[in-house]
């Protein structure tokens, strides 16, 4: 597995500082302090209704910072509001979503070609063919989603996160609908695509054969408590 | 991919729907494309079948049925004035022609017109087989006459008493074809024209006093043209005024009878109006609909980078795409039943015309799109809203 190149910076590719969020008086989510250093890959750890997925939409810039603070490279994404933060996450992020979604009325080729076209970048059919290739779903390019399996589908999906060559890629429970031999590929596949692309990865799960699976993957893991 | 690119797809995923929510607004434009056609070929009917007649002079009663009767040929005579008025009125100085008309028979309930060649003048036309009529009971047919009744020149036939069918039949004056008219697509396609003399010797048989003696000789009415344009203002007011006559203008009286026509279509223009803002608000319901069902891929586009802007003109586009789906496809129904008609009786009575599109229909098809955008603008104004975050936590 090629290692991905240092940042030429001294900066954590990610940086979360006393990050918390309430939905009215409860609080779901608390963070002192986590370090996602570059070239290495992270893990978030947590049971349901642990504050994952708010800390996702956090890092991911949907959800304003009510406390805390959030630096992705030297961007302090926490002091970013509205369009400047749908620009931000329009160049630097992918989302792996726990449900794929993909959009069912275009091919696997039109939901890559719009990912592209949303990120404000040129077609690139080289890369496409490259990236479909890659996560062995070249022969679907025409297909749609409702015709393939949702293992294939998951394929799709992170192939769509690659096409946009972000600098962070956040995958939102990749392996929850999965058995164990499929956990091991998909795991496999992000991590290589994630090399690929030269992008942060980071997981967010409640599903602990992660961090089994990929002995030595995630250097840096954050376990989340619930706050139920 | 463009917005409009994408919003066609999302229409296309879901034909049947789509379908269904562009048909109440296709039935409103058919409506209006029939009313618009109908209302056109009205007016182009009126006007062509009053030809260049200025003036029509007959018996007092109501303008509007001498008009009818003696220039569109669709009413009852009003009554008869005396022969000499012809004589009368073309000693006017303001009055270029007169033409008498005399009606009373009809073959196969096709009118016969006693009359002289000068008629003919009124609508520029002259025959297109044979010659025109000279003799009492010889006969010019219209077109129409000539097609549907199968006659051709030197054939008889002989008319009936009325200006239906049925009538007593004149046979002791069989008529002789000696012309036929071209096609002109006016009133005179339907009509046969004979000497005013043809009118009057077969009701002198028929007992009728009116063609008694030469002194008391009747006809219908008489169409007048006039010399000069001082004539529109003086001549119908001195005749109504100075004459036991009336004198009805095709100007005036054809658009009293439009606007007549008009209390009849506005309602159906009401109704074509209703079907279309009942259609904009299946639009607007349909559409919430499909952002209620679709809110996921709309968080997910957010997400993938879309702007709210962006997501907001994805439906309007999507409003726009089916109100415009719905126009064009009432617009092609329209016209479809359009050139149904157009071979029916009624539509080649009135001159319709299938695949002859009008400015006010361009004008729908242009505004359809404004008017889905404006459906669409509250369930736009939701996606922009849209909180990506809480929709993505939903599932």
């Amino acid at each position: 597995m090629p290692k991905r190149p240092s940042a030429p910076t001294t900066a954590p590719a990610l940086a979360l500082k006393k990050l918390s969020h309430k939905f009215g008086p409860r609080e779901v989510l608390n963070v002192a302090q986590w370090q996602l250093p570059f070239g290495e890959d992270g893990l978030i750890l947590g049971p349901s209704g642990g504050g994952k997925t708010t800390l996702l939409h956090l890092m991911a810039g949907l959800r304003d910072v009510q406390h805390g603070e959030i630096w992705v490279g030297r961007t302090p994404l926490h002091t970013l509001k509205g369009a400047a933060r749908d620009q931000w996450r329009r160049c630097n992020l992918s989302m792996v979503h726990q449900n794929l979604h993909l959009l069912p009325m275009l091919t696997v080729r039109e939901n890559l070609e719009l990912a592209r076209n949303l990120a404000g970048l040129t077609p690139d059919d080289s890369l496409l063919r490259r990236v479909l290739s890659q996560v062995g779903m070249h022969k679907f390019m025409g297909h749609k989603p409702p015709q393939l399996s949702f293992g294939e589908q998951q394929r799709v999906a992170i192939a769509r996160a690659m096409v946009t060559q972000p600098k962070l890629l956040l995958a939102d429970e990749p392996t929850s609908a999965l058995d164990d031999r499929n956990t091991q590929q998909v795991l496999d596949l992000l991590a290589e695509v994630a090399d690929d692309v030269t992008a942060s990865l980071v997981v967010v799960t409640h599903d602990q054969r992660v961090a089994k699976y990929r002995q030595g993957m995630f250097k840096q893991q954050l376990q989340l408590e619930g706050n139920d | 991919m463009r917005t409009l690119s994408l919003a066609a797809r999302y229409i296309v995923y879901r034909p049947g729907l789509a379908f269904l929510q562009s048909l109440l607004l296709a039935f409103g434009v058919v409506l209006a494309v029939l009313l618009l056609q109908t209302q056109h070929a009205v007016e182009n009917r009126l006007g062509r079948d009053g030809g260049s007649v200025d003036l029509v002079v007959g018996a007092k009663g109501s303008g509007m049925q001498l008009l009818l009767s003696s220039l569109y040929h669709v009413d009852a005579p009003t009554g008869n004035i005396p022969f000499t008025a012809v004589a009368t009125l073309a000693q006017n100085p303001l009055v270029q022609t007169t033409v008498p008309v005399a009606l009373g028979d009809s073959v196969a309930g096709y009118r016969i017109v006693g009359t002289t060649p000068g008629y003919l003048d009124f609508y520029d036309v002259t025959t297109r087989t044979g010659r025109l009529f000279a003799q009492p009971f010889e006969a010019l047919l219209g077109a129409q006459v000539a097609l549907n009744l199968g006659l051709g020149l030197a054939d008889t036939f002989v008319g009936t008493h009325g200006l239906v069918a049925g009538g007593e039949a004149h046979a002791s004056h069989p008529y002789t074809v000696v012309g036929i008219l071209p096609p002109t697509g006016t009133v005179i396609d339907r009509l046969v024209f004979t000497p005013v003399e043809s009118v009057w010797d077969a009701h002198a048989d028929h007992g009728h006093t009116h063609a008694a003696a030469p002194d008391t000789r009747a006809i219908t009415a008489v169409l007048v043209g006039y010399r000069s344009p001082v004539a529109t203002l003086r001549l119908p007011r001195d005749i109504n005024s100075q004459t036991d006559w009336q004198a009805a203008s095709p100007a005036l009286e054809g658009a009293r009878l439009l606007s007549l026509f008009g209390v009849g279509l506005s309602s159906l223009q009401v109704l074509a109006g209703v079907l279309i803002v009942l259609a904009l608000v299946a639009n607007f319901i349909g559409l919430m609909t499909l952002l209620q069902e679709r809110l996921y891929d709309l968080a997910l586009l957010r997400s993938l980078g879309a702007t709210r802007r962006k997501v907001f003109g994805l439906v309007l586009a999507i409003g726009a795409l089916l109100a415009v789906d719905g126009a064009l496809m009432g617009w092609v129904l329209g016209h479809g039943l359009l050139w149904g008609l157009s071979h029916t009786v009624f539509g080649q009575e009135l001159g319709l015309v299938a695949f002859m599109p009008l400015n006010a229909e361009f004008c729908l098809i242009l505004l359809a799109p404004v008017a889905g955008m404006v459906a669409a603008l509250w369930p736009a104004l939701r996606a922009y809203r849209l909180s990506v975050a809480d929709v993505l936590s939903q599932r």
